[in-house]
Order: C-alpha cells, then structure tokens, then sequence
C-alpha cells in the first residue's frame, strides 16, 4: 500500500470509530455486552455453573472464566457485530456524501478494506470494554485472583477472526442492496448461527479427537470447533459444557489448565481469518461505489423482490381494515387519535406481520395452553420484535420528524406517543395468547403482558436513540435465541413467560430496564429538540 | 484546460432517458447549468464527477478519458453534490479533513485554510449536526476546493439558503472562476447571472442552448415584452406561462411576457433579463420526449 493509500486508509477507518463511538446506542449495547457475563456465568451457590466438566463444575478462575466470557462474546459480538456495523455504507449514500467520495482518488478495494478494518476496529474496542467487565465479574463472583493474560489469551484467539469475518459479510451485505435490508438482517442471523455453530459441531462429532489443527479450522471462524477440539484433548471428555448448566455438588471442582498454545493452533486461528477473504473479494465485485444508476436500478428491482411481492399480495387483505384506523380515532390532533394512527400505519407498512398477527391470533384460540405456550407466544413475540424493529425510528430514517414536531399533541410526547402505538400493537400480538394462558396461568399470562411492554418499549428505546432498527433486532433476535434455548433453566431469562418459571422479581427487573431505557430515550430526544 | 462531452447519452435500467446525446465543450470559467427540475443537470453532472458513467458518449478532461482514466480527473476535481449531507457527530474539522485525506491533502494548515475561508474557522470544533442549513453548504464547498481543484462541480449549491447565505455562495463561486472551470448547476437563474461566463440550457436531457450570456440575452431581444394586463387578461396570459415578472398595481397587473409577439396592443419591448433568456429557450425548443421523473436521483 502506497504511503497516500495508508493516509486515506486510515482516514476512513478512523473516522467511522469516530462516528460510532459517538452514538448513544453505541453506549446502550455496550452496557448490555457487558452485562451479559453476569448473566452468562452464575454463582456455584445456585447449583448450576458457566463450565461443566462430566458433572464437575470448574474452579471460576481467570482462564477458566476468560474461556467461557470469551465463547460467549465471539458469539454474541459476531452475531450483534453485524448489526451494529452494517450501516456504513448506507449512511454515505443517504448523506450523499458516497458521491463525493466516489469522485475521489480512492479505490474500492481500499476503500472497502479501509470499511473492514473501522468495523473491526469499533468491535474490537466492544470487545476489548467487554472483557474489562467480564474481569471486573471475576473480581465479584471468581474464586482465585484475577490473571489478566491467562483470561485474555481466549480472546485473543477466538475475537479477530470472527469480528474481520462479521465485518467483510456486514461490508458484502451493504455492497449488495437486496441484502442491505431487513431480509439481510434475518439472513445473517439465521447465517451466522448455522456457521458459528459448524465447526463446532464438526469437532464434536470428530472420533478420535487428536492433536492439531483440521481442515475444519478453515471454517472455524467463531473459534467454537477450536475450544471444543481443546476441551476434547485437555479434558479427554466429551462430555463438558459452557453456558449455565447444574453439576454435580458433591465432586471437587476441576481447576482448567487454560488453552493449549503451540504454533499450529495459532496457524489454525489464523486460518479462521481466510474465510474474510472471498466474502471481502465478493464486497468489491458487487460494490456499487454510490453509483446513484447501479444504486436506483436496484432500488427499483427491489420494489419487485420476493419479500415485497410477497407484502403487496397480503396488502390488499390488510390496507381496508387498516384504513380507517390509521385516520385516527376523532377529528383534529389528538394523542389517542395518533397513537391509533401510528399504530396503524406499522402494520399497514409491513402487511406480512398484520398477517402474522391474525395467524397468531387463530392459532391461539385454536390450539391447547401448552402449545400456545411452547409455539404461538414465542413466534407472536417474534413476529412483535420484527415489527416494532424500525417503528420507533422511522420519523428520523425518512425525514418526517420536523413534521411530526409541529403536531400539538406529539410535540412533547414524542416517546410516549411512539411507545404507546407500540404496546397497541404489542397487545394486538400478544393479548389472544395471554387470554389464552389466563385459564391455565394467571401468573404466565402477566408475565406475557410484563415481555410485550418490555419488547415495545426496547424498541421503542432504541428506535429512538438509534434511528435504525439494526440495534434493536440484533439484541432482540439474540435474547429471544438464548431465552428459547434455555427452556426455562434461567428463569432469569423467561422474559415473556415461554416457560413460565420467572417470577415478579424477574418481572419487575424488566420493567425497570424498560423504564430506563425509555428515560434514557425521552432524555436524548428533548436534548435533539433542544439544539 | 478543456473539458469535452462527446455525444454523452445517460439511459437508467428503468428505461428513463436522463441525458440524450448531448456535446459541450468549456473551458476556464464559470459554467452556469440552467434547466427546470428533471432536466438531466444532476445526472450530467455526475458523470463528469465520475460518479456514473454515460451509457454512450465520451467525456474528456484536457484530453483524457475521464472513465478510461477516472483517477487523472478525481485528483482535479472538486464536487459538490446537491442537498450534500454530513456526518452529524463530527467536528467541522473532523469532517473537512476527511475529506482531505480521501483527497490526499495531507495538511492540517489547509484545512484552517479552508474553514477560514469559507468562514467556519470560529465553529471548526463544533458538531456539524447543529450547523444550518447554510454553514453546511459551506463546509460542503470546503470539501470541494480542499484539494485546490482545477475542475469545480457545485450541484444546485444555494438551494434552500437565506439571501444573505446566497449571495456569501455567489462571491465565494466567484472567486474561484478565475483560471479554473467551475460547472454550477441550478434552477434558479439569478444564481449565475453574475457569475456564469458560459451558460447551458437543458430540458428533457438535451442541450438546447450553449453560448455566453451576452450571446443567449441578444438571441432573446425583441421577444421581452412588458405590458399592463387586467385582471382577465392576466389570468388567460398566466394560463400560456412564459410570464417572467409580475407586479400587481392600481390599474391593473403590470407583467413582463417572453412571446414572440407584443402580448397587448400597448406592450413595449424591453432588455431581456438571463431569466428571460430562459424561458426564451424553454418556449422555442420543444422536449422530444419526456424529461427524467426526479432530479435528485436522475
């Protein structure tokens, strides 16, 4: 690279830390990144520990605990790194400031890498606060002193690789419009929990395990087969896990030697990074370079894409009975009129999910409590994240805010108006199964009431702060993935009463949290008013 | 310095025409791009930015194909894209000099250059999401000339801007004219009426008028009429359009009429204006077809 390149280079990665370190939501998902190892390791006290060894829990020290927080954030920063970082190069094309960059000396490649490397970086700098914290638990919860190298090799190893990966597929999927969209967000998650989870898998089935590297590492970008690969040799078990299981009181705990460093291993994580490669290559092939032709020729086939094929077929079913409410409910501006009315005009933008309400709705009155519980709830709580996801934000994606200020009634209200058409649509999504669990579990059916106020006013929270959906549906599709497959062993986790196990101490923490998050909300946008 | 368009043709895959076949040559100075919205001034301009490319034709800067040899015109060119966003969470400083660093500017002192000269060196450390509507338009044209461009491209640059943000743009637009070619696009004629020493009328994507003012004014003198008009009269001449000023007085409604024929019996001619000039060109030369759908995005 040329010394002017490295400057642009440079330019460009420095500028997007900037941009995103400045974010309020950048501050929001932090505190919930570093959150999650308290959550993710429990206290022994409990009967259930982070790392299980054939029923014997291992001792919490520094590489035991750095190995299991490093796992988790590999996979949880992959997942939430996408959406964190892939509205990059939307936000040239939307501040047209793409244009002029296009009419710069910089190439594609080097602006793309350049794109990487700032995605890399910003994660990197998540991932780096993430581990301070997970150290600072160890500090409260751990059971010998705080070794910063031996918690920090995990990683070390298993981080970069994944976090270059996440950030060449999040540059691929900008670069490439029809995935630029919700149906790209929905793709990785699906994506990346498949891929993360393959190496994995291949280790686990792998019979002998053996010494070294396989030609599985090429896929191993998440670094889970190289810890399962690990555990297998060091522990000379298949039987161990991390991630909050019960143990065996009774047995001594295990000390865990930490990772096994040799140059192959360190050739195999490397390996891991070859992956970026292709994807990188495929983001410069496709990249459009804010060719406003290439740009609107795509924009315009995108109006004729499956997903919107698809949303225009049931809009026909959904726009009469829509209409009227989204007029509002009584003449001149008033709050519940255009509470009536936002709520409204979120399913009629988005008919597959008025579809998905009425198909839940049915389902729920049809079908036995149990397979309400265990099917309905969790897909309409789904469906109530995937369309709340953009609701909040969408007066600042379009432009519309100035007009939306100069109604009376939402002037001052902005958040309270946004949050109160989201829980009408919460409710319209979860009211049927919660009426449904009423018979069987009047406790259940609160806590379903008690989740659908804390998804609206997530969403709602974030929207606000953030603008863009992408924060709310990386952490909302994350804590519904961990909530379902922890099947109620946390109750902690039982968030919209899937499992019935969480109490009113659990509720009520939820719904500080969505206090919170709505003050802090209501607060950044009486600042944005004010300058 | 001479920058060429060979029979530029600009066709979207949607089918819409936003450029047809149009050549124009210019050289140092000031060349004012007038056309009503949709006319295909945005797209014609970037292409010559190098941000699209023409679908047929060739454009050449001092002889050098502009897409066969995109980086020998980038490293000349500044551009300015119209409604220019910024990134809000970013310093005047922060931003002017990423753009310098795209640019290969590596000075930190020609960034204070810039910032004093168009007059933000006093808010150089404070956000940009809290400038105006104007002193974003002039961190927009820092942007341009950081890297002390031969070619200028400014994108309907006063759009949106108060009179006095407008006639700060003009002055500084001005100044640069000497020895550089600047391209400044716009619907609004009076922007260029001092400034342009060329001008160039679109409609429809096509060329329909390339010369000086002077030469544009004079092909319109004897079709400027200024004549009184009832209220009647008024509103059937308003429905014909080609009216390029108004004044509502006592006796009735004082206009001023592009025809080419006296509008009333005791219409007299007068001088006409560069506006009227336009609209001279807009009645003479029909659209072949239909002009681009939007602007912005053509």
């Amino acid at each position: 690279m040329s010394p002017g390149a490295a400057f642009r280079f440079g330019a460009v990665v420095v500028t997007d830390l900037r941009l995103r370190l400045r974010q309020t939501s950048t501050l929001v998902v932090f505190l919930l990144l570093s959150a999650l190892p308290y959550l993710w390791v429990p206290d022994p006290a409990t009967g259930r520990a982070v790392f299980v060894v054939d029923e014997r829990r291992v001792l919490y020290d520094s590489a035991a605990l750095g190995l299991a927080t490093g796992v988790l954030c590999s996979v949880l920063l992959g997942l939430f790194g996408y959406y964190l970082v892939s509205n990059s190069l939307a936000r040239d094309l939307r501040t047209r400031c793409g244009w002029v960059i296009a009419s710069t000396p910089v190439g594609n490649l080097e602006y793309l890498l350049a794109k990487v490397a700032g995605h890399v970086a910003f994660l990197a700098t998540l991932g780096a606060g993430s581990m301070v914290c997970a150290m600072a638990m160890q500090v409260v919860r751990g059971e010998a002193p705080l070794a910063p190298w031996p918690f920090a090799v995990p990683y070390l190893l298993l981080l970069p690789p994944t976090l270059v990966f996440v950030s060449a597929v999040a540059v691929l999927f900008e670069s490439v419009p029809w995935l630029s969209g919700k149906l790209g967000d929905v793709l990785f998650f699906a994506g990346w929990m498949t891929f993360a989870g393959l190496a994995a898998a291949l280790e686990g089935t792998a019979v002998p395990p053996r010494a070294g590297p396989r030609p599985s590492a090429l896929l191993d970008v998440s670094g889970l087969g190289f810890v399962v690969q690990q555990m297998r040799l060091q522990t000379g078990s298949d039987s161990f896990s991390i991630g909050a299981t019960t143990f065996d009181p009774g047995l001594e705990p295990l000390v865990y030697p930490g990772l096994a460093l040799s140059g192959e291993w360190l050739l195999a994580r490397l390996a891991a990074f070859l992956p970026a490669l292709p994807v990188l290559l495929l983001a410069v092939l496709a990249f459009h370079r804010f060719d406003p032709a290439r740009v609107r020729g795509v924009a315009a086939r995108r109006g004729r894409g499956w997903l919107e094929r698809l949303q225009a077929l049931v809009r026909p079913l959904t726009r009469p009975l829509l209409r009227r409410a989204l007029a509002g409910a009584g003449a001149g501006p008033n709050l519940p009129g255009a509470v009536v009315s936002e709520a409204a005009l979120t399913l009629l933008l988005q008919p597959l999910g008025a579809l998905a309400l009425a198909v839940t709705a049915v389902l729920a009155l049809a079908l036995s409590a149990p397979a309400v519980a265990g099917g309905v709830l969790p897909a309409a709580i789904a469906a109530l994240g995937l369309v709340l996801a953009g609701a909040a934000g969408r007066e600042a994606r379009c432009g519309t805010t100035p007009l939306v200020a100069a109604i009376p009634a939402l002037d001052r209200r902005y958040v309270g108006w946004k949050l109160a058409a989201a829980m009408t649509v919460g409710l319209a999504f979860t009211l049927v199964p919660a009426l449904r669990l009423l018979a069987e579990s009047p406790a259940r059916a609160a806590a379903v009431l008690v989740g659908t106020v804390f998804v609206a006013g997530t969403a709602t929270a974030l929207g606000v702060l953030g603008g863009s959906p992408k924060a709310f549906l990386a952490l909302f599709l994350t804590f519904l993935y961990v909530a379902l497959n922890d099947a109620g062993r946390t109750p902690a986790l039982d968030f919209a009463g899937f499992s019935g196990t969480a109490r009113p101490a659990v509720w009520s923490a939820y719904l500080l949290v969505t206090a919170a998050a709505l003050a802090l909300a209501a607060a950044v946008h009486r600042r944005r008013r004010a300058t | 310095m001479m920058l060429a368009l060979e029979s530029v043709t600009k066709r979207y895959r949607d089918g819409t025409v936003a450029v047809r076949e149009l050549s124009l040559a210019a050289e140092a100075g000031v060349l004012g791009l007038l056309g009503p919205n949709g006319a295909g001034k945005t797209t014609l301009l970037q292409m010559v930015a190098t941000v699209t490319r023409p679908t047929a034709g060739r454009i050449t800067f001092d002889g050098r194909d502009v897409f066969r040899d995109p980086d020998a015109v980038r490293r000349r060119l500044g551009y300015l894209p119209q409604d220019f966003g910024v990134y809000e969470t970013l310093t005047a400083e922060e931003m002017l000099s990423y753009f310098a660093a795209l640019k290969g500017v590596r000075s930190r002192a020609r960034v204070h250059e810039l910032l004093e000269r168009v007059n933000l060196h006093t808010v150089a450390r404070r956000r940009v999401g809290g400038f105006s509507g104007g002193m974003r338009q002039r961190l927009g044209i820092a942007q341009a000339l950081i890297n002390d461009p031969d070619l200028i491209i400014v994108d309907e640059p006063t759009a949106g801007l108060d009179p006095e943000e407008r006639l700060r743009f003009r002055h500084l637009l001005g100044d640069l004219g000497r020895g550089k070619l600047v391209i400044l696009s716009t619907h609004i004629v009076s922007d260029i009426e001092e400034l342009a020493t060329r001008v160039a009328i679109l409609r429809g994507g096509r060329l329909i008028a390339h010369d000086a003012p002077e030469a544009l004014l004079q092909a319109a003198r004897g079709s400027v009429w200024e004549a009184t008009l009832t209220g009647e009269e008024y509103e059937a001449r308003r429905a014909a359009g080609r009216i390029s000023r108004v004044a509502r007085e006592a006796g009735g409604v004082r206009v001023r009429v592009v025809a080419p024929a006296p509008p009333t019996a005791d219409a007299r001619p007068v001088e006409p204006s560069l506006e009227d000039a336009f609209l001279h060109f807009m009645a003479a030369e029909p659209a072949a077809e239909p002009a681009a759908p939007a602007e912005a995005g053509a």
